[in-house]
């Protein structure tokens, strides 16, 4: 009952250019036949991103307002660099690249799960509040408390579980349907942002300047610490997400389906629902609300793909990909200051999205 | 609020109020007679009365509070004492600013709502107060706009193009301007200018420090020449909006029908949507992007006056002000001896009225 | 008198154990600064070692900077101040036209209109970093001082502004302690530091000998002389913006021979207030403090001055029915070498008759 309308559009083509019903071929990806089909375009795709993310790391290191001869920055790794060349390099340069994969891959992990549990591939935690929950809290963090870097990441963590629960609690009526859960995430991001603004018009300049460089989503000085956190986070929680990937496919078939097929329906939509949201907010604490990446990637692999498969992993790789040249961008282009990256991804992802949507169907499915 | 009896009647009205409600139907909607008049009519008059007692307050009700005396010699007994001056440039001026942002937001919110058939339809939502503030931000820092009354053309300049674009991408594709769809070009439109706010501000100290207290929307700064250079444009937008009515019942039934019905859906639209700019655009300008107000009231106005735009949109018009004024005296008490902006306190008070609605209806029907 | 305001502020502190726990920081950083010895070289001899402890973190006065890179109006003027303008690899942050007298030796220097990425700040190869506000040593900017010192680069925040932890930003610090002497003592230091003692000796002298002059003018009014209420801010979309309380407006209001007509708003250095609120106040000076920008003037505010004059609502307010609205810049406000100098012009703006 709570499902949104069935979507009785036809998949794209597969491979051997056959249309086949959605059901059908999605059910079919369980089975060894098919899933060799699906996979294997995956694998190749997420082989290829992930070479592309080494190299992005690899120009992140050797690019920046220090400038350095390539050589110096080989150098660095065979230990005869002078011990400023060493620091911008091992210890700003790499953990901020590292930083970055781990934001870009957790965000694109996350968005993928909510766009296939929303039925709608233009859901994020952009826009479900959970991105406003993280920033009210950690701004709040800024502006009330000291802002130091542990508080901000505890708050920012903090808000966005916080409204992730309250987003549930909300959207819940026997059972989460994923079209309230869009329209009462737009409602909670309207409050939260309003929460956000109020906050900056009362403290000082400088603070609020410091506020809003967080809530765009920065990657500036980001050190070992926030490596840790974000790759630990991506640890415990990606393969939780691999795990409930079954769960995702099931749901994909329409909830009666599913149960049928023995999911526990709602059980499945909330794991998925907070791994997705303890996802986002392991990114948005290291580095604020990043936009559009885990709109954008998601999207990117599904169409390199032609497929429906829940490929989180190509996904993770695309987003690590668009976050860490995004900000190898913001942190070049500029001269001597630099933009937060999440200004970069904002004005580059939502194009994207725009085009998407001149190219939605009436439910708003692409 | 209180509101009498909402419910329609169905049984016959005496004859009095069959005068009455003929007279006040000719008068507010040109033609048409309605069953159930009577109970909407005197609901109608009813909040009127409310909405009066709001501007009272709002002119007693402030840092010192007056009497209704005091307010009375301000304009039969001049002295140029504080009060007289008080009264006469700041209480007056703001309230009746307050009341012409009120009744235009409130309209504004019923026209997008009903030529668009979303009722998710708000300016917040379809991306005017981005467009405005981005307008804003750019009068501020390029062309060194500092003026207390210098950003209401801007202001209004980008609310109109935002509008058109959200619509624009909103309605290409299969389907037309569905609710999903228009709300996210609305958030995809958004961040895009949001993202391009951020990255002048954060380059532009100075601009930073002025728009962080226009963003939140302020009915402070209210004074008589901005009411006098927005009522023209408010006055067009309410004829076109009240003219509009008949043609938006029609619109509800479907386009088909609406078109069997003899309405012309194109310039239906694009008069309903020159109104919404001229509204909501002026609203922005005079007061800064209030959120919510629009959205949520024209939802109330339908619980209580039923699906006829006739009804609604008379409805809205009153209870919009209402609220804006409740909200603007709350934020002068509640945090003295600063001022807590009226844009935040309706968001506070209006997002949690918007998520009940989602929760309570079944939107995906629409 | 600074060790006096500490303990003042710290009994009246409001706000918790954090605010508690930031006072008794402060005031054992002043004590370790400023109280314990009067002598500036005496606080050497009390850590017992050749450094100075800024903010709990120690600087070492033995190996004077050669590579100073100043963030902030306030650091930029203090620099060419002590005369260490020559040594200035990079420049951040200005609010307002440097002063006449250093307008020249600014020109040659590097200068950022926000403050640069931390890479961009290694690679001018600094080996000290000067602030005249905390804002600059955060996540979002330098990083830490902690962090910088671990590369070699040493910091310094003007003392009176310590953050309650490094790193953290500027609503943390207790801005009631910016006192006047507090920048005598931050002077010296830095002499100390830059191993200029002379010159801040001579620009702590100046500037005592300045305020001097103004406060025995005010002494030779006699009782006489009214210290009118004045007003330092500017309109913002809705209301004003006021100095408060705590701000250091209050300090060189009152040293001016004013005082501050928002002093009772306490909670926070720059509060909005309503229209309502400025006419219930009724200053009799408006000081309208334009921001930020380096080419900013006084005659920049010369817009939100006619806007305030012209404003019938404030018709009734002393300054405004007398004319004394006046051209300001928020660079004024901010505790630095600048401020003996503001001090005797607002001096001679509110009290015509003394400076004739």
């Amino acid at each position: 009952m709570s499902t949104p309308p069935s979507d009785p559009h036809t998949s794209p083509s597969t491979p051997a250019g056959t249309p086949l019903p959605r059901g059908t071929r999605v059910l079919g990806s369980h089975r060894l036949g098919v899933a060799v089909r699906v996979y294997r375009p995956a694998l190749v795709l997420g082989c290829a991103l992930c070479g592309l993310v080494f190299a992005a790391a690899v120009a992140s290191l050797a690019l920046g307002d220090f400038t350095m001869p390539v050589t110096d920055v080989l150098s660095v790794f065979t230990g005869r660099s002078s011990p400023m060349q060493a620091h911008v390099v091992v210890d700003m340069r790499l953990p901020r690249a590292l930083t970055a994969a781990g934001v870009g891959a957790a965000l694109a992990i996350s968005g993928m799960i909510l766009q296939r549990l929303a039925h709608n591939p233009l859901v994020s935690p952009d826009v479900i509040g959970i991105n406003a929950g993280a920033t009210a809290a950690a701004v709040c963090a800024i502006v009330a408390l000291t802002g130091s870097t542990l508080q901000v990441a505890g708050a920012a963590l903090a808000g966005a579980v916080g409204t992730a629960l309250l987003l549930y609690l909300l959207a819940y009526r026997r059972g989460v349907a994923g079209y309230r859960l869009v329209l009462i995430g737009i409602g909670l991001t309207a409050m939260l942002t309003s929460v956000t603004s109020y906050l900056i018009t009362r403290t000082d300049l400088n603070t609020a300047a410091r506020a809003m460089i967080w809530l765009t989503g920065s990657l500036a000085n980001r050190s070992w610490e926030h490596v840790g956190t974000i790759w630990f986070g991506l640890a415990v929680l990606a393969p939780l997400a691999l795990a409930l990937t079954r769960q995702l496919r099931l749901l994909q078939l329409g909830d009666d389906t599913a149960a049928a097929l023995g999911g526990r329906v709602q059980l499945a939509r909330a794991a998925l629902l907070f791994t997705a949201a303890a996802t986002a907010a392991s990114a948005t604490a290291v580095a604020g609300p990043v936009a559009f990446v885990a709109l954008v990637a998601p999207q990117i692999v599904r169409r390199l793909l032609r497929e429906r498969v829940v490929a989180l992993l190509p996904a993770a790789a695309c987003g690590a990909l668009l976050v860490l040249g995004a900000d190898l961008l913001a942190r070049t282009a500029f001269g001597g200051t630099e933009l937060p990256v999440g200004v970069l991804t904002g004005v580059l992802g939502a194009p994207y999205l725009l085009y998407l949507l001149t190219r939605m169907n009436r439910i708003g499915q692409a | 609020m209180t509101t009498q009896s909402p419910s329609p009647v169905v049984a016959a009205a005496p004859p009095v109020w069959s005068r009455f409600r003929s007279w006040f139907t000719a008068a507010v909607q040109g033609q048409g007679l309605l069953s159930g008049t009577r109970s909407r009519s005197a609901g109608l008059l009813g909040t009127v009365l409310v909405l009066a007692a709001t501007m009272l307050m709002s002119l007693l009700i402030g840092h010192e509070r007056l009497t209704v005396d005091e307010v009375h010699a301000a304009y039969f007994a001049y002295t140029g004492s504080d009060t007289d001056l008080v009264v006469l440039h700041l209480r007056v001026p703001r309230t009746l600013v307050a009341l012409a942002v009120g009744v235009s937001l409130g309209a504004a919110g019923v026209l997008v709502q009903g030529v668009t058939r979303n009722p998710l339809g708000g300016p917040g939502i379809l991306g005017i107060n981005a467009g405005a503030s981005l307008a804003t931000v750019l009068a501020i820092s390029v062309l060194g706009v500092t003026a207390v009354l210098g950003y209401v053309w801007f202001a209004f300049a980008g609310a109109a193009l935002a509008a058109v674009a959200v619509y624009a991408v909103g309605s290409t594709g299969g389907g037309g301007a569905t609710p999903v769809k228009l709300a996210l070009a609305g958030a995809a439109v958004t961040a895009l200018l949001g993202s391009v706010t951020s990255a002048i501000i954060l380059r532009d100290r100075a601009s930073l420090d002025e728009y962080r207290f226009w963003v939140v929307g302020s009915l402070g700064g209210a004074d008589g020449a901005m009411l006098a250079e927005a009522s023209p444009f408010i006055a067009v937008g309410l004829v076109l909006a009240f003219a509009l009515t008949r043609s938006l019942n029609a619109l509800a039934t479907g386009d088909d029908l609406a078109r069997s019905l003899g309405v012309r859906l194109g310039r239906v639209r694009a008069l309903g949507g020159v109104a919404v700019v001229l509204l909501a655009g002026t609203a922005t300008a005079a007061a800064g992007p209030i959120g919510f107000v629009g959205l949520a009231v024209p939802h109330v106005a339908r619980a209580i006056a039923g699906p006829d735009y006739r009804w609604i949109l008379p409805w809205s018009a009153v209870l919009a002000p209402a609220l804006l004024l409740v909200a603007d005296v709350l934020g002068r008490v509640v945090a003295r001896p600063e001022e807590l902006q009226v844009g935040i306190v309706t968001a506070l008070v209006g997002a949690p009225v918007f998520i009940y609605l989602i929760r309570r209806k079944r939107l995906a029907g629409l | 008198m600074v060790c006096l305001t500490s303990r003042n502020t710290r009994r009246t502190t409001r706000f918790g154990a954090s605010h508690v726990t930031l006072s008794v920081l402060i005031t054992l950083a002043l004590t370790a600064s400023a109280c314990g010895v009067p002598d500036p070289s005496g606080d050497r001899e009390a850590t017992g070692t050749d450094h100075i402890l800024n903010c709990d973190i120690e600087v070492p006065v033995s190996d004077p900077p050669e590579r100073i890179f100043a963030a902030y109006q306030p650091a930029i003027e203090m620099a060419h101040a002590l005369g260490v303008g020559d040594r200035l690899v990079g420049t951040a942050y200005l609010d307002a036209e440097v002063l006449d007298e250093f307008t020249e030796a600014q020109q040659g220097r590097r200068y950022y209109e926000t403050l640069p990425s931390r890479e961009e700040l290694l690679s001018v190869e600094p080996d000290f970093v000067l602030s005249g506000f905390n804002g600059a040593f955060t996540d979002e900017n330098f990083g830490t001082r902690t962090s910088l010192r671990e590369i070699g680069i040493h910091s310094w925040i003007f003392s009176p502004l310590c953050p309650s932890e490094d790193g953290a930003g500027d609503e943390t610090i207790d801005p009631s302690t910016v006192t006047i002497e507090a920048v005598y003592e931050d002077l010296r230091d830095l002499g100390a530091v830059f191993g200029t003692e002379d010159a801040a000796e001579d620009v702590v002298a100046d500037m005592r000998r300045t305020i001097g002059e103004v406060t025995e003018a005010l002494e030779a009014g006699g009782d006489d002389v009214r210290h009118p209420s004045v007003m330092i801010g500017r309109p913002d979309s809705g209301g004003f913006r006021v100095a408060a309380g705590p701000d250091f407006s209050s300090e060189i209001l009152s040293l001016a021979g004013g005082r501050n007509a928002f002093a009772h708003l306490d909670s926070k250095r720059n509060v909005n207030i309503s229209t309502e609120e400025l006419i219930e106040r009724d200053p009799e000076h408006i000081f309208v403090d334009v921001c930020c920008d380096a080419g900013m003037t006084p005659a920049d505010a010369a817009d939100d001055v006619e806007a305030v004059l012209s404003n019938p609502a404030l018709a009734n307010v002393t300054a405004v029915a007398e004319g004394n609205v006046h051209e300001f810049t928020f660079a004024n406000r901010s505790a630095g070498v600048r401020s003996a100098t503001v001090v005797a012009g607002i001096a001679e703006t509110i009290h015509p008759e003394l400076f004739e």
